[in-house]
This record gives C-alpha cells, structure tokens and sequence, in this order.
C-alpha cells in the first residue's frame, strides 16, 4: 500500500509539472507579447517596459519559466490588471463561496444519482428504467447555461419561489467568516436568519449544477450494478436465500460503488468547469464568475492563475479518489 | 450406425425461427434510440433545408422589430435587432452541427494516429506522448479550453481548435491500447518480417483494425463536443456575434431572460435537443456493440 | 417421496428462436438419498437444477411439468415463498469455486450473513456458528479461515465454503451442480467424501449434477442418465452402471478409457447433438443410435420398466428389451 501511494504521489509532481508548464506556455510563450499581456491594452509605454523589464523577458526562456515557478511556489501569480490587486488574494476571496457551491452540487448528485441508478438497474427495460436513463442522459446533453436560466425562468419569474442571484439577501447580514461557507458558519453561530437566507439562495445555482453530475452518476452506478448483479456470487447468494435489501446493499452494492467512485471523482472536473457558468447566471460571487469578468476583460494573470489552482485542485481530487479505490478493493490491498 | 435424420417435429408445437436483423431488433427493443435518431434527422434536415425552412434572412437587422415575442410571423421572437430567431437557430445548426462533428473527427484522427505510433515503437517515445497526454487530462476539460481559447484570441476557429486539443487524449489512449494488442498479432509480425516499413504497417494494418472503439467514442463525443463549443460561445470565446452560433446567441439573450424569455431559451433548447440525440444515438449504439450486452 | 420433478418441459425464447431444453423429464429424489444426474454439456442437468430453484434467465418459460417438494407444487411458488425456500429448504452448490463467492467479503461474514437468516439468531451468534461450520467442512483453523477473502483460499477451500454456505440452514435437499468438475482429482475424491459424510450425518438429499460416471459410481445410490434435455434411462448405481439398457447409456460407459488395456483407441460416439431448437420428432437419440428401428425415428419412447423385477430401472427406448 505505501509503495502506492509514494508511486501515485511521485506521478503527482511530475503531472503538477506539466501543468505549470502548460500555464506557463499558455501565458508567457504563446501570446506575442506577454507584457502587454501583463498591463493590458490602457497602459502606457513606459508602463510596458518597466514590466518587461521586470518580468526579465529579455532572459532566455527556460530562466523565464525558472522565474515564473519561483512566483508560483511563493504563490504569486501576479496581479489581476483589471482589480489591481494579487490574484492571488482575489482567488482566495472567492474560493469559499464556489466551494460551497461545488460541495453542495455534488452531495445532491450523490444523494439522488445513486438511488436512482440502482432503482435503474433493479428494474431494468421497464418503464422505470427508461426514463431513469432518459433523466440521465438528459443531465449529460442539458447545458448548465441553459437549465440554470431555464430554472430562474421557472422558479424566479414565473413561481416566485426562489431568488436569482447572489448569495444571500443584501438585507440579511451574512455569518461571521470562520470558513466562509455561510451554510456551515450560519449554522455554528446559530444564526437562523442567515442559514435559512442562505439555504434559499444555494438551492437553484446548486440544483443547476447538480444535475449533470447526478447524470454521470446515475448512468455510472446502473451500469456497475447491472455488472455486479450479472456476477456469479450473486447468484449464490440468490441460491442461498438472501434477497432483497441485503443483497442489493451488503452484497451488491458495495461492489459496484468501487468503479463509480472512481468516475464520479473524475466527474469532478466537469462540475469545476460547469461551476464557472452557473456562478457566471446566478450571479454567484465565487471564482467562476471571476475568471469569466476576467476573460471578458482579457486579464491574463487572472486567467491563468485560476486556471492554475483549479487543476492544481482538481489533481488532488484524482489523487484521493484513487487512493480510496485502492483502500476499497481488498484485492490490492494485499 | 444409420445415417437417417429423424423428422423435425411439426411447426404448430414449435416457435417459427425467424432470421432476425439483430441490429435493428436491438433497435426496436430500445425506445430511446429511436427518439435519439428522431431527433438527430430533425437537426440534420434543419441544418440543410435552412434556407426552404425560413424565409427570413438570418442576419438582416430589422430595428422596428426588436424584441418581438413569438407570434405567428416570428415563431420563436426576434432579438435586440430584430433578427427572426427561429431562422438564426436554423443557420446555427448548420454550423454546431459542423463544428461538432468537424472537432471530433479531427481529435479521433490525430489522437488515433498518435496513439498508434506511440503504441507501436513504444519506449521513451511511448512513455513521453503519455505522459504529455496524462497532463492534458490532468485539467478539468472546459477550464483548459478556456484558457487556451482566451490565449489564442476569441474566436471561432480557436475555440475549436482548445477543444479538439482536449478530446484528443483519450483517443490516443483507446488507440495505443488496440495498437499495442495488434502489435502481438501474426498478421503484423508477418508483416515486419516481410520488411514492411513501419509507416506502411501503421497506416495499414493497425489503424484500419484499431478504429472500432475509436468510432464509438466519436459518435459518444460529438454532443460533448457541440455543448463545449457552445458553452465558449456562450462564455465569449467561440462564435463571436452577429454570427448565428447558438452558444454566442445565448451570451448575449441570457441577460434578457426576465424581459425577453424567448431570446436565450429557444437556442438552448435547440442545443439540449442536438446534444441529447447525440449522445441517445450514442448510446444505444455503445449498447449494441456491447459483447457484455445480455439482452 | 422428497423431490418429484414429473414431465417438466422448459423452453428459452432468444432473439431468433426458442429453444426447448427441457422435454417431460421426471425423477424423483427419496429423503436421505444421493441421487446422480448425468449427462453431457447441454443434457439439460443444470437447467433442471436452476428450474428447481426459480433461478433460470428471464426468457425461460414452463410449458408443462410440475415439481414437487414435500408436497407443495414449488412452480407455483410465487416470489416471497421461493425466497423462503432457498437455501433453507434446498440448498444448491455451483460448479464453479472460484467465482462463487463475493470477493469483498470476508468468509465468515458470508457464512455469517446466510446463517443468521436461517436459524433466526444473532449476527454475533451466527459468526461464531460461521466458524463451528467452517470445522463441519474440514477446514483447519477456522477462525483465522473466516478472517480471509475467497481470493486468499485454495479452490478446494472454497468449494468447501460454498457447502457449508449451501447447508448452513441445514436443508433437507442439496443441489450440487457439478461441485468437483473444477478441481483437482485428489481434492474432487474429499470433496465427495465430505458431501457423503454430511449427507448421512444430517439425512440431506442429494441431487449430485456430474458428467463423471466415476464420480456417480462412487457416491450416488441411483443415477438418472439425461441426453438433450430428456431422461432417457434411470435406476439404481449398480443397475445402470452393469447393465445399461440405453444405448446412450452403454455408449457412455463404453467410451470410459480402461486401465487396463491402456493401448486400446478410446471410443467416441458418433454424430452431434441435435438442435434443441428443431428437435427431432422420435427418439432424441436416434441419429446417432446404432440400433435404432423406423419406429424410433416416428415416435418418441417412453420412459418404462426395463424388466419385470426391477421397479426401479427404467428406459426410454423402443428396444428395450435388448
């Protein structure tokens, strides 16, 4: 076991090296003039050349990309030209609210996709099977833009229900920050009216993120179950009287959630990705709806550094996905 | 040993055997296929009789008509010029449906010929080209595309050129995987010992035996596909307006949503229906090639 | 009588065709006996196995037939009593050991977990019964047995699991379904002694599946021969096995390689099984038959008393007499 994971953890750092290589191309390399890149169209000539200066691009490329690793290891990413300040702390800043949005998502897909899967897989070819597929392919082909205004139209306009945007009314004082999450702090502090405001604001951007991860999950966990219920040693515990919920838990189950964790971790880049459009419709202060000001506003540092620590995050991710496989699977353990 | 074959029973007390099309039977069996491939000729039909489907001309700005929700002479409403949305969606299948399927089969055929050439020699070569694919895959796929779409400049062309970069990785793998079982066969080692040279043997023999898993995945991928490009677009950094791409027309309509709803909700739903054959198609296709498939 | 099968016909519909591959095949299984089901791959054994315990594919039906258990028609079972019936009435070993078990789940647990449904006591006390069952099979040190993951264990080792899982209620029947085709031959002679063993110890049936006529003569008290999902001739060991009436039968015993003239061509029998999907209107047999009659290829024979005395050996066949 501990070979793996000095295996996986080695493979880590060469692959987080191709990442800060691939920004690195991305941003210095590729653009014809990384300065301009750096102070944006408005800034004056002077302004460019005291920054190319500095940014040493009259060096030769490798000690560029020496320098740049250097900034990024001191976690510096420059500073964002449209707010002036370290992208750095703007990512901070935003971090916890896509967070919030992103755990949420994904505990809705989890709660719902799983059972909805087996459900699938138990009544296979009938009625319920066909529209659980038809669900899950749905969430796979909807484009998250479109459920989410879909959704505002529904439930803001036409049902008055839910909110449109924003993380909590402009007239409920949010939570002191101790994590960020409002859900979490609101909760701790007993803050009621900030929880219950919160909750309200989180249901939509977090249903319209969920739904096509409960998608990916819902098909995943069919298709394990429908393998694992095909198996041999199922059939023996058919022989031997066991049925019902105890086969489909104890015995089923368990193994068919070993392939689904490894895809619903690896599922985990497309909410990443879908959380940029959702917090971009809902006008949810995260860093999704940053990197997106960012793009319309070319601000290159911005960019790349969200691109940077997002894929820095999502490795991780990976990371701990499969190491909980090779936790799970008795088999390797050994 | 007598070499008479009995009777065969009577046909009344035996089920007539019928030859069967297994292909289409499976089809048959499988409802949602069939809307899939439904839906897939209505975008197919849409994107070449759209200029017989629409009289109105996609780009022709009409300013005393803007904003105008659906009715009879604009059955899906018009946008903040007064174009005819309904005929914008028609021209716009045109392009996600070519830009899709453009994409893919372009990722499919360069990922297929690097992974087979990679699979083939193998050694620090092989190692190299996975570890470069590994990387790729290492980003979450849209923030990649999107990075390398802002960098290369939005548009069009860029934008599909950030996506056909993503997909390509999992094409080399699934051919590399095939190549590296059909380097063991007799029939390429026959071939080696001729002296055939490599490339000819790639070209050949490999990538013509490696292309099945490579077609399923395309057919699966090109939903995908056009859901990214869309979702650049969307984002800013595909189709730039006035261009009918479904993704730009949203980015623009969504802000309208509360006044407007007709602007961005019928090219998303345009999109939710191409993307959704797409993948049924692909699906029921997956389904049926499926040697584990126990019908 | 425990087990009465009488003229269970089931067929399978499939895509193109159906197949009928069971056809008015009877027998009967007395309480405390070992009764041997022989037959070549596709005689239909296993299929009757699994018809008994409602475990057949979904595009199985049952034209005709009946089976009978202690009186009760199990056919008309419907699902919850079928599930009453498995494994504590009727308990059933597969052929194959090393795909049996769950892989993720200790073998105590699973001995544990069916136990526990059985005998309505504790997890806990059925874990430690897990264990004195594991002693029942031979195993030596149990607990550290019941610790373990099948893929740790021997295939011997893990045939004896599935026995004791099989009688862990401990049923009156015992299907066996070819239970030491996939082991080594020193292990296949324990495994049958211990199903023996715990057959006369507990009075358990057995209904013991085998292509392996050696296997039969050792443990099986009566035989029942199948060819192409019919019974075609039956009756006790020692009937069957020295004095064949059916010309399959005789074939059978007659292609078994002798130990004694180790230099003499083995013989096969000639021709293929037939189609199940188009089965011939007379004697399923006949085309292979040496001899058979024209009535043979017209009408098929029915299963009767080979001689006057022996009530027991029975044989379809026109010539039976021969």
């Amino acid at each position: 076991m501990r070979q793996i994971i000095v295996k996986r953890l080695s493979m880590l750092v060469l692959v987080l090296l191709g990442v800060t290589l691939i920004t690195f191309f991305l941003s210095h390399v590729i653009p014809g003039d990384p300065a301009r890149m750096m102070v944006g169209q408005r800034a004056s000539e002077e302004t460019l050349q005291e920054v190319r200066r500095q940014l040493g691009l009259d060096q030769p490329v490798w000690v560029q990309y020496f320098t740049y690793m250097q900034g990024l290891l001191a976690g510096d990413f420059g500073d964002s030209i449209r707010t002036q300040q370290p992208v750095v702390d703007d990512l901070i800043k935003f971090f916890p609210a896509t967070l919030e949005l992103a755990l949420t998502a994904f505990v809705i897909a989890i709660v719902i996709g799983i059972p909805i899967g087996i459900l699938s897989a138990v009544k296979k070819d009938t009625g319920w099977d066909h529209a659980g597929r038809f669900f899950s392919i749905a969430g796979i082909s909807t484009p998250v833009f479109w459920s989410g205004l879909i959704g505002i139209l529904v439930f803001y306009k036409f049902f008055d229900l839910l909110p449109s945007s924003g993380r909590i009314d402009l007239t409920v004082p949010p939570p002191p920050t101790i994590t960020g999450l409002f859900l979490f702090d609101s909760l701790v502090t007993g803050n009621w009216a900030a929880f219950g405001n919160s909750l309200w604001h989180l249901v939509l951007p977090a249903a319209t993120l969920a739904f096509a991860q409960l998608a990916i999950v819902t098909r995943q966990v069919r298709a394990s179950m429908l393998e694992v219920l095909g198996q041999e040693y199922i059939r023996t515990a058919l022989a031997n009287g066991i049925h019902g919920p105890v086969l489909l838990f104890r015995y089923a189950l368990r193994n068919a959630l070993i392939p689904t964790i490894t895809v619903v971790g690896l599922s985990f880049g497309s909410l990443l990705g879908g959380a940029v459009v959702t917090e971009t419709i809902f006008s949810w202060p995260g860093m999704g709806k940053y990197v997106v000001e960012s793009i319309a506003f070319l601000d290159f540092p911005a960019i790349m550094g969200f691109t940077f620590v997002i894929s820095f995050g999502y490795v991780i991710i990976n990371l701990l996905v499969d190491l909980t496989y090779y936790a799970l699977d008795p088999q390797i353990k050994e | 040993m007598s070499g008479m074959t009995a009777k065969p029973e009577s046909i009344s007390t035996m089920a007539t055997p019928k030859t069967v099309n297994p292909f289409w039977y499976k089809i048959r069996r499988n409802p949602l296929t069939l809307f899939g491939l439904f839906l897939l000729l209505v975008i197919l039909f849409a994107s070449l009789f759209a200029p017989l489907l629409s009289s109105y001309d996609p780009t022709k700005i009409n300013i005393t008509q803007r904003f105008a929700p659906p009715s009879a002479e604009h059955w899906f409403g018009t946008d903040e010029v007064g174009r005819d949305i309904y005929t914008r969606i028609l021209y716009g299948a045109r392009l996600s449906l070519g830009v899709g399927v453009a994409v893919v089969f372009g990722a499919g055929l360069v990922g297929t010929v690097i992974g087979a050439i990679s699979g083939y020699f193998g050694g620090k070569l092989d190692q190299l080209i996975m570890r470069l694919m590994d990387i790729v895959l290492a980003f979450p796929s849209l923030v990649l595309a999107m990075a390398v779409a802002a960098t290369l400049g939005p548009n069009l062309q860029n934008a599909m050129l950030a996506i056909a970069i993503i997909k390509i990785p999992v094409y080399v793998r699934l051919a590399r995987a095939e190549t590296l079982a059909l380097r063991e066969k007799l029939f390429v080692k026959a071939a080696v010992t001729f002296g055939i040279k490599p490339w000819r043997i790639i070209a050949r023999h490999i990538i013509p035996n490696a292309l099945s898993p490579v077609v399923i995945q395309v057919t699966l991928d090109i939903g995908d596909a056009i859901l990214l490009v869309a979702t650049l677009g969307f984002l800013g950094l595909g189709a730039q307006p006035p261009t009918p791409e479904w993704g730009a027309m949203i980015s623009i309509g969504w802000k309208y949503l509360l006044d407007y709803w007709w602007y961005p909700t019928f090219p998303g739903l345009a999109l939710f229906l191409a993307s959704c054959g797409f993948n049924l198609i692909g699906d029921g296709i997956r389904d049926i090639l499926d040697p584990k498939a126990n019908r | 009588m425990l087990l009465e099968i009488k003229e269970l016909t089931v067929e399978f519909s499939s895509m193109h065709d159906r197949i009928r591959a069971l056809k008015n095949v009877s027998l009967s299984i007395a309480k405390g006996e070992i009764v041997g089901v022989v037959g070549e791959s596709g005689s239909g054994k296993s299929v009757t196995a699994l018809t008994i315990l409602g475990l057949l594919e979904k595009n199985a039906t049952i034209p005709a037939g009946s089976i009978t258990y202690k009186g009760r028609n199990i056919l008309a079972l419907d699902k919850k009593e079928l599930q009453a019936l498995r494994g504590k009435e009727i308990g059933m070993v597969f052929q194959e050991p090393m795909t049996a078990l769950h892989p993720t789940m200790r073998i105590g647990d699973q001995l544990a977990e069916v136990i526990h449904r059985h005998r309505k006591i504790s997890y806990r006390e059925a874990y430690q019964q897990a264990v004195v069952s594991l002693a029942e099979v031979q195993i030596n040190d149990p607990e550290l047995v019941a610790r373990k993951f099948p893929f740790e264990l021997s295939g011997g080792m893990r045939q004896r699991v599935v026995i004791a899982l099989a009688m862990s209620a401990p049923p009156d029947l015992l299907i066996a379904d070819e239970p030491t085709t996939a082991l080594d031959v020193t292990i296949q002679h324990e495994i049958l002694k211990l199903m023996q063993e715990l057959s006369a110890k507990r009075g358990t049936s057995i209904m013991l599946i085998t292509h392996d006529l050696g296997v039969v003569a050792q443990v099986c008290q009566r035989v029942v021969v199948m060819y192409a999902g019919e019974v075609v001739e039956t009756g006790t060991t020692e009937e069957v096995l020295r004095q064949p009436k059916h010309p399959y039968t005789q074939a059978l015993i007659g292609a078994l390689p002798d130990l004694a003239e180790p230099d003499q061509p083995l013989s096969a029998i000639p021709g293929e099984t037939p189609d199940l999907r188009n089965r011939p209107c007379g004697c399923v047999f006949a085309s292979r038959c040496a001899h058979s009659l024209p009535v043979c290829l017209e009408e098929p024979p029915v299963l009767e008393q080979a001689l006057l005395e022996a009530s027991s050996h029975q044989v379809a066949c026109w010539r039976r007499d021969m």
